[in-house]
């Protein structure tokens, strides 16, 4: 709701794979609503369209028969990103190892780095060497991509997605508000990136609620 | 170190004909023919050795340069060493893939080099 005088400026996305991956949240989200029926029809479907979203976004995807220990495996350098999807995966593991590999781009893992993101078929992982930073990174990736893949960004940190802007509201009271609701915000996203406990925190329904109502609070 | 008939099978896997005499060779400085840029690259992946100074002293020699900090290059090393748990194959996959962002190849250059 406006106040007189106050001009409600729609939130800014923080990159454009956030404004993909809320794009991609809202169609695996329209299942849910009562506006039509699903847009896609399998598992297969939506993993090709992640897939062409990953492409679209400067990563190289391809397959690969000979992968066993590994699901996949995402390669980012500055020479570019490359997503190598073991080959005998079915649709639904194809959609959810996609999902994984456009979070970690998201969130930043990704960026100009030398890094190398594997993703360990089911009983391997005991080959897992991975340090506790990388691990708390994965936890991350892995609750972000469930998010999107149920439609319920709501779930993870707004400030992964927009960048708010500055409302133009004349008074103090207002710009205090918008201030408070940014420091939470990124309160929220830093207890997101360290926290597995605070990950699952984001995915109750009661959670959800709390911080919806704090942000209505906050934006009035 | 690396055996002389395992980092041979390795070139191999990577699509280097490089056979463990003439790695035998290489080591005793035997052989004059110089080592493309992309096979010494692949043979100091296959060592982990890309921040080695062995390596540098290398690429110097043969007038070679590759457009990284030695940071990147441990970083490189970092990860070759970590996944050595994982499978041969997975490895292989693995190694090929980060031989062409050392070389900073496209991917698509390096699909048409493979085949061609």
């Amino acid at each position: 709701m406006t106040r007189p005088g106050e001009v409600l400026e729609p939130p800014a996305f923080r990159s454009e794979p956030a404004r993909r991956a809320v794009a991609i949240a809202d169609r695996f989200g329209a299942r849910r609503s009562a506006r039509g029926p699903a847009e896609f029809r399998s598992d297969a479907e939506r993993a090709w369209w992640l897939r062409r979203m990953l492409e679209e976004l400067g990563t190289h995807c391809e397959d690969s028969p000979q992968l066993s220990d590994l699901r996949g495996f995402l390669i980012a350098s500055p020479r570019g990103l490359e997503a190598v999807v073991a080959s005998h995966l079915d649709d639904a593991e194809r959609l959810r190892l996609y999902a994984h590999f456009f979070a970690h781009v998201l969130v930043g893992d990704a960026d100009g780095a030398i890094a190398v993101c594997l993703e360990y078929a089911d009983g391997r992982a005991q080959r897992d060497r991975r340090s506790p930073q990388a691990l708390k990174q994965e936890g991350m990736a892995d609750a972000v991509a469930a998010a999107m893949l149920h439609g319920r960004l709501e779930r993870t940190p707004r400030y992964l997605y927009y960048r708010d802007e500055p409302v133009r509201t004349p008074g103090l009271r207002p710009g205090l508000r918008r201030r408070a609701g940014a420091v939470l915000h990124r309160i929220s996203l830093a207890l997101f990136r360290r926290s597995r406990r605070y990950q699952r925190l984001r995915t109750w329904s009661v959670t959800t609620l709390v911080v919806n109502r704090v942000q209505d609070v906050l934006a009035a | 170190r690396r055996s002389q008939a395992v980092l041979s099978w390795e070139m191999e896997e990577l699509g280097y004909h490089v056979t463990q005499s003439m790695i035998s060779r290489y080591e005793q400085g035997q052989l004059d023919t110089p080592l493309s840029l992309e096979r010494l690259v692949g043979w100091a992946l296959c060592c982990d050795a890309l921040s080695s100074r062995e390596f540098r002293e290398l690429l110097a020699l043969a007038g070679y340069y590759l457009p990284w900090t030695d940071d990147d290059l441990c970083r490189f090393d970092e990860l070759l060493h970590s996944y050595r748990a994982l499978s041969k194959p997975d490895q292989t996959v693995l190694r090929r893939k980060l031989l062409w962002h050392v070389l900073g190849i496209q991917s698509e250059e390096a699909d048409h080099d493979a085949a061609g």
